[in-house]
Formats: structure tokens, C-alpha cells, sequence
């Protein structure tokens, strides 16, 4: 196991690590200090973007370049923090938030002094009351403390942070949604263009980032750019939080390098997979990619050597199957999910993704035959591509990656086997 | 979407360039090439949704398919609408629709005029691939009493919660929860209340939601149609009215975009059945002791004639009062003028049957004083005793786009109205206080209203009937005057609600010097000064705000003449009652709140022998020995025009005893020469081609025109043309009308008057006003559309009706010196105390029974039963 110092969770264990004197103590608010003093807005956004930050929701997009698309003449703009998180197998926005809220309201108050931004808002899945609470706590902490609100610190940047408490769906996590949910109406995508940089939150130029993303910020401000590309491969740097679920040994959050292999997460710092069985498959980025066989997992956890073998990072969710799960049965779980997050506003995928599940409720339980298959695969494509918003590719995407990768399991399946459960019916 | 023309950019959609202006939609740059691009959710005059992705385009350089009606196109960009990747994914957004729209075509209304069907046959895969049940929702299930949802059929392309959240305003359908259960619905379920309901059955691309006084009436294919205006009020909206088997069974918005775009009114929508459906007077009937019994036109007219003109020998010409006329064609309006003034002498002529005086700032400041399409530029609007919702309700629409164009909407009103809702400032004047409320109002010299570019100062139209509406009228011109100059009049005006409101004063069927407005004329004939009175389209004894008085002026006249094209209280009373054609059965023209004269086409005849009203007060002339007729007008005449009938004098003709000259062309050539437009008495014609599917189908010669609702902004179709129904889009391109100018050469300085502060006595002040849907001819049998407030209400303060125990929903009696009355109370918190809401026209009161001309402020007690 190579030696890693993390960024952060470095607080994760320290006593009341959530409250304002411990967070200062332990180094808390220098960054922001040295932005106001020594920096101006447009050298944070330097730093941000010479770090290569890509944006940890999933998309990867630089944080630093997305921030310079803000019109810098607009009077009003908003930063919208997403911290909905409510993909299956996602668990580390809650982890980071529980241990460091004060990160992420520096986070937040750089990103702001930045791009020139005066009220953001913490947009936090509803579920996640002790989440919102810590937040809310917090943001009074940095209030009483002059890091909130007008004037801070006595420069002249000032700031509100609102937390506020998400809709219940998950559609709500995705970005234009997140901002309708916002501005207290029915959560759904927006068509782009405009984007949200130009139009955004209440008619303003906005910028969305993801509650990992603005917690690497403030080192990245207080150590340098060239410190933080000094974590992890140089197309993608920076510390990761990867989730890890399912059948190993000590699931949980840990924090390593980018492009950490897959092979390490689960063997070595998740402990291997539970109760001595053999690994199944691997999910890496949660409900929306495309599960790995074993003889793939030592792949680099990051995106782009993700995208190489056609799966995705995700936000880093990964969840680990052992061989006693059937990856047809798995699949109708994962559609079921889709199913029912469909905000139903465009109709691929909101027709789509209730034919998909239709589908492997047959093949699931082994009722199915060839042409389900033919279906599931020609139901997907329709989906993929062809929607409002990414959530559509979310659910074509593990549906049809396991049609390319598992087709013997499919095939079985349709003919009233499993592969799985066969094996495992001889071996009882 | 239009900016400034120097943006323009070339695209080429399937090899086709065009020059649009830059961030144009591609779907609109598309129509312009002539390439119908398929669509369910867009809309242009609705917020982009891109919800249905059947638009989806191929743009070069773009990796994914992007859907046209979001992509705003770039110099340079070439899309094509027909590649294998663009037509696999139509095929399949139209087979995920079919999963779970049920095919039960053959019993739905929207079969034959629905885009489904349409694009399933022309786009759609060939058989389904589908094994999954349909999903099961409620079949016909009400959203109000006059729109049916049957969310088995709904595609959900939001057409209708956008318009419903943009348009009117009126935020209170939506969508329930998620995914493929989604269902639309009201909060509560409690019925919509819009006025503007039946713009979402015109939008719905399927049969989602219908008209519940259509369904199942017709199929489109079976309608003849006439392109027409509606008559209900002085928007003047293009329509077309429909029939099957010579009853009108639907009527549909056509686009104005200067008018009422593409827009129309509940009242306008669902209010057809006055037409074909309910009773009409169908013969001419003569008093015989106390019944009036059927008699041949010849006969009655003769009578009408012979004691008209006893009563003028015997009496004089000013015996004689002539009220109404707002409902009849500026055509007819020019006769009844001709009749009545020039040919038989008498000054009592008012088209206004209630209205308290004649010229002045009330007469100068008539109508709209900007186009239409203008009052969406304004910055500032103010209202003032009128509540636009109730009076004009497209032109609210055109308000509203004002207002989320960032204009300021202040309401100066003396009881609570819906635009409140969108006002910036709310004053609240006393009952007769609006005199003092806009003094106050201008010496706090709003700063909206000051720097205000574009202002309008609009006053509502019961300021005719009101005794304090001249100093009202005189008070606003003062109020627009002092915030924005002298020219601020030419940007005032008091409205009127008739259709023809506006035609009718300008044809001078108003009092001449002599003569006494319309209120006062009832007033005279029930002290005994009038013999004779002539009522065309007006029934007092149901909207006179004093029913005791119109009873005994009806008792005092010798001779009571109803022209109207329904039985009413007051035809009850007439000696004579001729029947006439309604508004869908009449050509002609008609001019609107803002001076534009629009064509009428009739659709269908009139019920047994009514004419129109042009062909009886024509024989009328005769029968009185004004003049012949010329064969031109004879031709053009609707109706059936006796061969007596005389011809009248054209405009302008001096008075009587002079020598007079026909006209070239007889009356109806007064316009006719002058506005080619009268000319344009639409043929009734049907729908499709006869024979023919209505769709050019792929490969054929002709592109299908099924997507006009592309070029809405575009060129009137050309002869030939036909349209194809679908929800996206009007149902024909009106012609523009002509715009006249506004009759405000002579603008005062009006000396203000004093305004009517409330007299101290006991008990409530009543407020009253005609709302938009109640009872009344125009809406008989509409009951549906009636229903939603079927029993009349009163509306009191909470501290009133709690002083008095009266719980909200409750009976109550209510009482003025004057008459009593049943209602049911509505409590409205917004209603100031000692103050009371009722409806001139609410069903099933006689809400005029608590009234008096002479009391302006009539005082009533209310009391639980």
C-alpha cells in the first residue's frame, strides 16, 4: 500500500471536527485568508485551473475553466453546490460533509471570491438531515466568525451560504433540475443551450459543483497548483474519494489518489471480498456504468482510463459483487432504480426506461427469450443519446454495456438458465 | 427571438439555404425552407421544453441528434431532417409514445385533427413491438366542468401547465408525480378557474384534454366552417366557427397576431350554444292581449311601421327612443342611424343601454387608444375601476406579456380583481373614491409610473353607467396628463365591453343634442316622456341596473318593439318581437376595442325565419318610404331581403328633409367601396380536399402543411392553401382588418369634476359589475360553462360576515330599500369592510332588483337564512 497523507478527510476522526475552532486550529480558513490578502479573484481562478481540477460529479469537466465561462459584467450570479448525491452506491459527499464542513463552506466562499459571486446554496439531499444540520451549523459558525456575509474578513467580498434541503428524487442531482428544485419548482432538466453559466439559477449566470470538487479547492489555494498535480495522473489530479460497497470486507470511503487502481480499492483497502468467496463483477461508478469483469479491475480509478474500457467514474461509487450474484438479476435492480427516478419529462427515457425494465423482469427470473434481448438492446439505444438530460445515458449505459460484456449471461438467461445460481445450486 | 435585422445568418436545412436572423430556432429556420420538422412539445408561443424529441435533427458538427426547436442556429449551419439516424429516432420516440397512448382513435374527438395520428402514419414504425400492457389511467375525467382529461391519451409535452404557468397566468394545473405515472391535475382537485381554459384543449396534441360542450358532437372532416370574429366581446377575436349539419358545435382561435394572436376566452371558446342550441326566437311575434303570437314578417313590419309612424305624427320624433345596437354590424349600425335619426327624426339614440350621459371625456377617451399589439410595449399600465380579466380577457393576455416584459401594472380599484394578482401597485379606492384615490396617487408621483416611456391609463368600462364615471374619466386624463404629458391622453382610454361597441359610436348611434344616453331614455319613458321605444339586442329588464324602473318604463311606452335574436324578460313585454340573426350568421364587419374594422363570414343560417338585422330595419325603411334599394346591395344582402326594402343614404348625408343620393352601392357599398375587406364573405368550404387524405404523404409533390404552427409569425396562407387542424397552431390566418384611427382629435383640457364620496348610512355598500361568464343571451345553454359558479354569490369582508355569523359558503338574504334577494355569501378577505361584491349578470339572481338609477350607492343588509 503506497503511503498517502489525505486532504480531504484529514479531519474524519478529529474530535468536533465539525466546529469552526477546531477547523481553524487545524489550518481551517487559511486559504481563504490568503485569497483575500494576497490574491485576486482571477488569480484563484488561475490557480484553479493551472491544477487541472475536474469536476467529481462525474463529468470531469475542468472546475477552473467552468468558472471562467461566468460573464465577469454580470451583476448577479449564483454558485448552486450539489450535494443531492442520491445515486445508488454513492455515500461520500455525506462522509466529507459530516467530517469537514468547514471545507466545503471554503470551498464555496473561494469559489465565490473567484467568479464574484455573493449568495450560494448548498443544495443537500433532502434524506441527509444530520448532513443539512452540520451544514446549517456550520454556515452560523462562519457567520458569527465574519467568514459569512457581508464584508469578510473586512475586505470588500461579501457572501450568503443557504442550505438548502432537496426534493427527494434524484433526478434533483441533475444540474438544471437542482436549480429548478431551487427556485421551488417541479424538478426537471432544462433544455441547454442557454447553459447554465449564462442562464441559471433565478435567470443568473451559475455555476454547479459538486461538494468533492469545492473541497479540493481550498488547498489547492492554500499549497498550489502545483502540488495538487502532483496527486494522481496528470490529465486528472487530485485526491478522490471513492465509495466502496457491496461484498467486501471493510466497505467504506476511502480517500486515495486518482487512477488508484481498482484492484487496490477492493483487495486492499476495502479488504477483499467478504467471506473468502471470488469477485463476481464491479460496478466502478455507481448505477450508471458499465460493471467490470475480474480480469478488468486493474484499471486506473480515473476517468479517462475508465472511459478507455467503456465505463465510467462516476462520482467514484463503486460496488463490489461476489460471484454469487447474477449480473441479469442485477441489472433489473439497477433498471427498477431508473424506472422510477424517470422525472418523465422527455419520452425516451421515460417510456424507455419502464420497457427496459419490463424487459429484464422476464429475463431476470430466466421467463425471457432471445427477442428481450433484442429488445432490451434496441430499447436502450433508442434511450441513449437521444434524452433531455445525461440521465437518459445513465440508464441505456449499464444496460448496454453488460449486453457487450456478459452476453453468455443474457443468452443463458433466455434459454432459463443462470450461469450464476447453476453454479451455485451445484456447489450447495 | 427576432433581433436586430443586421444579425442575419445563412442555413441550410436538407440542401435548402435561408436567411434568418441569428439564435433563430432551427425548427422555424426549417419552416422557412419549407421542411416541416415534427414536433408535440414545442410551441412558439410557449417556453422551450424539449420534452418530446421528436424534432430531432442532424447538424453537422454536432455528434448527438439535437433537437430543432432548442437549437438556436449559427451562420453557417447545415441540419438535415432526413437522414436514417434522424428517422430512426422519430420512429422510436413515436413508438415509446404508442407503448401506453391508447388506440382507441375510433372514440376519440381528437381523431382526424391530431398530430399523433399524423405523424404515426407518416414517421411512426409500421406494427408495435410492444408486449408490455398499457398503462391505465381514469378515462374522462373532468378538470372543470367544461374540459375533459383522459390521461390515458396524454404524451405529456406540457403544452398545457406551460401555457397555464406563462400565458394566462393562472399557475394552478400541473403535473403529480413522476416518470411514466405522471398525471396531470389541479392542486387538490379542485376544478380549474382560469378564463383561458379552453387555449389547453386547442393546445393538447392529442385527445388528452377536449371540450366537454364538443365531445363527441362531430368529426372534423363533417364541419363546414366560417371564418368570423367573435362576438362576445370588443377584443374582436379572429375565430372560426364550425358546423355540422347547420349547427355551430365548436369554435376555434384563429391567428391575429395583432389581435389576439392565436388566444381566445372561455366565454369565446365554450360560448357557442347560444347559436344553434339554445331557444332563438324563430318567428316574428305580435302582442295579442297577454300573449305574443306568431305573424307573418309582412304583417309585423307593417305594424312596426304604421305605429312608428302614428306616434311620430301624433307625438313627434322625439317620442321615439331607439336603445342598442353594440351587437349589430357597423353596417347595420349605419342603418338603424339611418332609420332612426335620419329618416324618422328622433335624437334618443344610444347604442349604450344604461349609460348616464353622452360626450365629454367619457365619449373622447372611448376604446383602446394604441393597437392591440402595442399594449405588450408598454412599461407601466395603469387600470382604474376595471378589472381586465372580467371586461377584455385577450386583451389581459396582452397585459400580461407586458408585465413579464417588466412593466409595472397598477390597479386602482374600489373592490379586489384578479389582475391585482400581476400589479405592482394596489389602491384601493373607496367606493366613488377613485377621483380622490388617483389625485393622492399622483402627488406621490410613482416613480414606475414617472419615468414610465410607454405608459397606458386605462379606465373599465362601467365608468358609462357609473354617475361619477365623467369625473373618473376626467380625473384619470388629469392623472395621465400630470405623470406623463400632454400626450399621455393619446395613451388613455375608457373601454368598452360590447363587440361592436366601438362601431356603433363611431356610426353615431349615440344621443344627438337633443337626445338622452340610454339610461336616461329608459328614465324618461318611465316618467311618460317617450311612446315608443326600439330596443335591438338589449334586455334591460335583466342587465338594467334598476329593474323597478325598466318595469314601468316598459308599462308607460305605447309601443315596445324587441329586435334580438332570443326570447328575454323584456321581449316578454314587447307588442312586436322580431327575430334576428346572430353573430355567426351574419356577414359584415365589425370594429373592435381598438378601431379595427374585421370581416364577418356567416356559417350557418338563421333558425326558421329570423333575418338579420341588416335585412329588417332595411324592409323597416321601406315600409317608412325612405328609399329604394340598388340591385348591387340587393345582391350583397344577407338574409332575406324583402323586395320593398328601401336604400338608405350613405355616411356623411345631411339631415332630414334634405334631397338625398344613394349611394353607389347602397349602404353595404359605403364599406364595401371603401374596404375590399367586406368583400371577403368567406364560402363555407370544407376541411380536406374532397376525397382526399388530408396529408401530403412522404414522396408526394406537396409538404404536408401540418406544420404551420411554425410560421406563426409568417405570411397569411395564399388561395389554395388548406390547414390542417392540428393543436400547434391557429385554425387559419385572419386578414389584418382595417385600423382606424382613433377618433381623439379634440382632447380637452377637461375641467375636473368632484368625484362621489360615499354618503354616510347604514349597512353595506353593494358593488356590482357584469363578470365575464354569467348569465345572460350570449351564454344560454352554455350551461357548463355557466356551471362552475351556477347560483349567484355575494361577496363580503371577513369582518362583516363574521359580525353578522355568516360562514363562508352560506345562504343569505339580502336586502336593499329597493328588493331582496337569495345568494350564497363568499367570503374574499381582500374585500374592504362595509363593502360587498355582487354580479350584474350572476345566474340565477336578479342582482338588479337591489338596485336604483338615482342611488349610486345603494346600501344592503345581508342575513343568514
Amino acid at each position: 500500500m503506497t503511503p498517502y497523507e489525505p486532504v480531504l478527510l484529514r479531519r474524519l476522526g478529529l474530535e468536533r471536527s465539525g466546529d469552526i475552532d477546531v477547523y481553524e486550529r487545524t489550518g481551517g480558513y487559511q486559504a481563504l485568508r490568503k485569497a483575500l490578502k494576497e490574491m485576486s479573484p482571477q488569480q484563484v481562478t488561475d490557480e484553479v485551473i493551472a491544477s487541472n481540477l475536474r469536476g467529481r460529479g462525474g463529468a470531469g469537466f475542468p472546475t477552473g475553466r467552468k468558472w471562467s465561462f461566468i460573464p465577469k459584467d454580470a451583476p448577479v450570479k449564483y454558485l448552486a453546490v450539489n450535494a443531492d448525491e442520491s445515486e445508488p452506491g454513492t455515500f461520500n459527499n455525506r462522509v466529507f460533509i459530516d467530517a469537514d464542513p468547514h471545507a466545503l463552506i471554503e470551498g464555496i466562499l473561494l469559489c465565490c471570491y473567484a467568479v464574484g459571486i455573493s449568495a450560494a446554496y448548498i443544495y443537500i439531499r433532502g434524506e441527509n438531515v444530520p448532513g443539512a444540520r452540520a451544514l446549517e451549523r456550520s454556515v452560523a459558525q462562519a457567520r458569527a466568525a465574519g467568514y459569512v456575509g457581508r464584508g469578510i474578513l473586512g475586505s470588500d467580498f461579501s457572501c450568503e451560504i443557504h442550505v438548502f434541503r432537496g426534493a427527494g428524487a434524484y433526478i434533483c442531482g441533475e444540474e438544471t433540475a437542482l436549480l429548478e428544485s431551487i427556485e421551488g419548482k417541479r424538478p426537471q432538466p432544462r433544455s441547454r443551450p442557454p447553459f447554465p453559466a449564462v442562464i441559471g439559477l433565478f435567470g443568473k449566470p451559475t455555476v454547479i459543483n459538486n461538494v468533492e470538487t469545492l473541497g479540493c479547492v481550498p488547498s489547492i489555494v492554500e499549497r498550489g497548483a502545483a502540488w495538487f498535480k502532483g496527486i494522481g495522473p496528470e490529465n486528472a489530479p487530485g485526491p478522490k474519494l471513492y465509495c466502496l460497497s457491496g461484498h467486501v470486507t471493510k466497505p467504506g470511503v476511502y480517500e486515495r489518489p486518482m487512477g488508484t487502481p481498482l484492484r487496490e480499492l477492493v483487495e486492499e483497502h476495502a479488504g477483499g471480498i467478504r467471506g473468502g468467496r471470488q469477485l463476481g463483477f464491479v460496478i466502478p461508478g455507481a448505477a450508471a456504468s458499465t460493471a467490470l469483469k475480474p480480469d478488468e479491475i486493474d484499471v486506473a480509478m480515473d476517468f479517462d482510463s475508465l472511459r478507455k474500457i467503456g465505463t465510467e467514474l462516476g462520482a467514484g461509487g463503486i460496488m463490489v459483487f461476489d460471484d454469487r450474484v447474477c449480473i441479469i438479476e442485477t441489472l433489473e435492480r439497477l433498471a427498477r432504480f431508473f424506472r422510477h427516478e424517470s422525472c418523465g419529462k422527455c419520452v425516451p427515457c421515460r417510456e424507455g426506461t419502464v420497457w427496459q425494465h419490463v424487459l429484464l423482469t422476464r429475463l431476470g427470473p430466466r421467463q425471457g427469450s432471445a427477442r428481450d434481448i433484442e429488445m432490451l438492446k434496441s430499447v436502450s439505444e433508442q434511450i441513449s443519446g437521444k434524452t433531455l438530460c445525461a440521465l437518459g445515458d445513465f440508464a441505456a449505459a449499464p444496460q448496454l454495456g453488460a449486453l457487450r460484456k456478459f452476453p453468455e449471461h443474457f443468452i443463458a438467461h433466455a434459454n432459463g438458465h443462470c450461469p450464476v445460481r447453476d453454479a451455485a445450486a451445484v456447489t450447495a | 427571438m427576432t433581433e436586430a435585422p443586421q444579425h442575419i445568418v445563412k442555413v441550410t436545412i436538407d440542401g435548402v439555404t435561408v436567411e434568418v436572423p441569428r439564435n433563430t430556432l432551427l425548427i422555424e429556420a426549417a419552416g422557412k425552407a419549407g421542411v416541416h420538422v415534427p414536433r408535440f412539445c414545442y410551441h412558439p408561443k410557449l417556453s422551450l421544453a424539449g420534452a418530446c424529441r421528436l424534432c430531432s435533427v442532424s447538424v453537422e458538427k454536432m455528434p448527438k441528434l439535437q433537437t430543432a426547436c432548442t437549437t438556436p442556429v449559427a451562420e453557417g449551419m447545415v441540419a438535415r431532417t432526413n437522414t436514417p439516424e434522424v428517422e430512426d429516432a422519430r420512429r422510436s420516440v413515436l413508438e415509446f409514445l404508442l407503448l401506453n397512448h391508447p388506440l382507441d382513435c375510433p372514440v376519440c374527438d381528437a381523431a382526424g385533427e391530431c398530430p399523433l395520428q399524423d405523424y404515426s402514419h407518416l414517421y411512426g414504425p409500421d406494427a408495435s413491438r410492444s408486449q408490455i400492457p398499457k398503462r391505465r389511467a381514469p378515462k374522462a375525467s373532468r378538470l372543470s366542468p367544461v374540459v375533459v382529461l383522459d390521461m390515458e391519451r396524454c404524451i405529456l409535452c406540457y403544452r398545457c401547465t406551460r401555457f397555464m404557468d406563462e400565458v394566462a397566468g393562472d399557475a394552478e394545473l400541473a403535473f403529480y408525480d413522476r416518470g411514466s405515472t405522471s398525471v396531470l391535475g389541479t392542486f387538490d382537485g379542485s376544478p380549474l378557474r382560469s378564463k383561458f381554459q379552453g387555449n389547453i384543449i386547442e393546445l393538447c396534441p392529442v385527445g388528452a384534454l377536449t371540450s366537454e360542450p364538443y365531445r363527441f358532437r362531430a368529426r372534423p372532416q363533417d364541419l363546414a366552417y366560417g371564418d368570423s370574429i367573435c362576438g362576445h366581446c370588443a377584443v374582436g377575436c379572429a375565430v372560426r366557427y364550425e358546423a355540422r349539419r347547420g349547427e355551430v358545435v365548436r369554435v376555434k382561435p384563429r391567428q391575429h397576431e395583432d389581435v389576439n394572436e392565436v388566444w381566445l376566452c372561455d366565454k369565446g371558446y365554450f360560448g357557442f350554444e347560444y347559436v344553434s342550441q339554445a331557444p332563438r326566437l324563430e318567428h316574428p311575434l305580435v302582442r295579442s292581449g297577454d300573449s305574443l303570437v306568431p305573424a307573418r314578417w309582412n304583417d309585423v313590419l307593417d305594424v312596426v311601421a304604421d305605429r312608428l309612424r302614428q306616434i311620430v305624427q301624433r307625438y313627434g320624433a322625439d317620442a321615439v327612443g331607439v336603445l342598442g345596437g353594440s351587437r349589430l354590424t357597423n353596417e347595420e349600425c349605419r342603418v338603424v342611424e339611418r332609420v332612426f335619426r335620419t329618416g324618422l327624426g328622433t335624437p334618443h339614440i344610444d347604442h349604450r343601454s344604461a349609460a348616464r350621459g353622452t360626450g365629454g371625456a367619457l365619449t373622447d377617451l372611448a376604446g383602446l387608444p394604441v393597437p392591440i399589439a402595442e399594449v405588450e410595449l408598454a412599461d407601466a399600465i395603469v387600470v382604474v375601476a376595471m378589472d381586465p380579466t372580467e371586461e377584455l380577457p385577450v386583451l389581459w393576455l396582452r397585459m400580461r406579456k407586458a408585465i413579464r416584459n417588466g412593466a409595472s401594472l397598477v390597479v386602482v380599484s374600489s373592490r379586489p380583481v384578479d389582475a391585482e394578482r400581476d400589479a405592482a401597485i394596489v389602491y384601493r379606492a373607496d367606493v366613488g373614491g377613485e377621483v380622490d384615490a388617483l389625485a393622492e396617487l399622483a402627488s406621490q408621483r410613482p416613480h414606475l409610473l414617472v419615468e414610465a416611456k410607454r405608459p397606458l391609463f386605462l379606465a373599465g368600462s362601467s365608468l358609462e353607467t357609473r354617475p361619477d364615471g365623467e369625473a373618473v374619466a376626467r380625473a384619470l386624463a388629469a392623472f395621465a396628463r400630470e405623470m406623463a404629458g400632454p400626450d399621455a391622453l393619446r395613451r388613455t382610454g375608457v373601454m368598452s365591453r360590447a363587440p361592436n361597441a366601438m362601431g356603433a359610436l363611431r356610426a353615431g348611434l349615440v344621443p344627438g343634442e337633443k337626445g338622452v344616453a340610454g339610461g336616461q331614455l329608459l328614465a324618461s319613458a318611465a316618467e311618460g316622456r317617450l311612446r315608443a321605444l326600439y330596443l335591438i339586442g338589449v334586455d334591460p329588464l335583466r342587465t338594467f341596473p334598476d329593474r323597478d324602473l325598466v318595469e314601468r318604463a316598459l308599462r308607460r311606452v305605447d309601443f315596445l318593439v324587441v329586435q334580438d335574436i332570443a326570447p328575454s324578460a323584456t321581449a316578454g313585454k314587447a307588442h312586436v318581437v322580431l327575430p334576428a340573426a346572430a353573430l355567426p350568421e351574419k356577414e359584415g364587419t365589425i370594429t373592435n376595442i381598438e378601431g379595427r374594422r374585421q370581416p364577418l363570414a356567416p356559417v350557418v343560417q338563421p333558425p326558421g325565419e329570423a333575418r338579420t338585422d341588416l335585412a329588417i330595419l332595411l324592409d323597416l325603411a321601406g315600409r317608412l318610404d325612405l328609399r329604394e334599394p340598388s340591385r348591387e346591395f340587393l345582391a350583397r344582402a344577407p338574409g332575406r331581403v324583402p323586395e320593398t326594402a328601401a336604400v338608405l343614404p350613405a355616411a356623411g348625408a345631411p339631415g332630414p328633409g334634405t334631397k338625398m343620393t344613394p349611394a353607389p352601392g347602397g349602404v353595404y357599398g359605403v364599406y364595401a367601396s371603401a374596404t375590399p375587406q367586406t368583400r371577403g364573405i368567406t364560402t363555407q368550404k370544407p376541411f380536406f380536399a374532397p376525397g382526399g387524405w388530408p396529408l401530403g404523404m412522404p414522396g408526394s409533390a406537396r409538404v404536408s402543411p401540418i406544420h404551420l404552427g411554425a410560421s406563426l409569425a409568417a405570411v397569411p396562407l395564399s388561395a389554395g392553401e388548406e390547414i390542417l387542424r392540428t393543436s400547434d397552431q391557429p385554425h387559419g390566418v385572419a386578414e389584418p382588418g382595417v385600423l382606424e384611427p382613433p377618433l381623439r382629435d379634440a382632447l380637452g383640457p377637461y375641467e375636473p369634476l368632484a368625484g362621489h364620496a360615499p354618503h354616510p348610512g347604514e349597512g353595506i355598500v353593494l358593488l356590482t359589475a357584469p363578470l365575464l361568464i354569467g348569465s345572460g343571451t350570449m351564454l344560454a345553454r352554455s350551461q357548463r360553462l355557466v356551471a362552475a359558479d351556477a347560483h349567484g354569490t355575494i361577496d363580503l369582508s371577513p369582518r362583516d360576515a363574521e359580525r353578522r355569523g355568516i360562514a363562508d359558503g352560506a345562504r343569505v338574504t339580502v336586502s336593499s330599500r329597493y328588493g331582496r334577494v337569495h345568494a350564497y355569501a363568499r367570503i374574499d378577505p381582500r374585500m374592504p369592510a362595509g363593502r360587498a361584491f355582487m354580479a350584474e349578470n350572476a345566474p340565477g339572481v336578479h342582482t338588479n332588483l337591489l338596485l336604483a338609477w338615482h342611488d349610486s350607492q345603494p346600501r344592503v343588509e345581508v342575513a343568514p337564512e
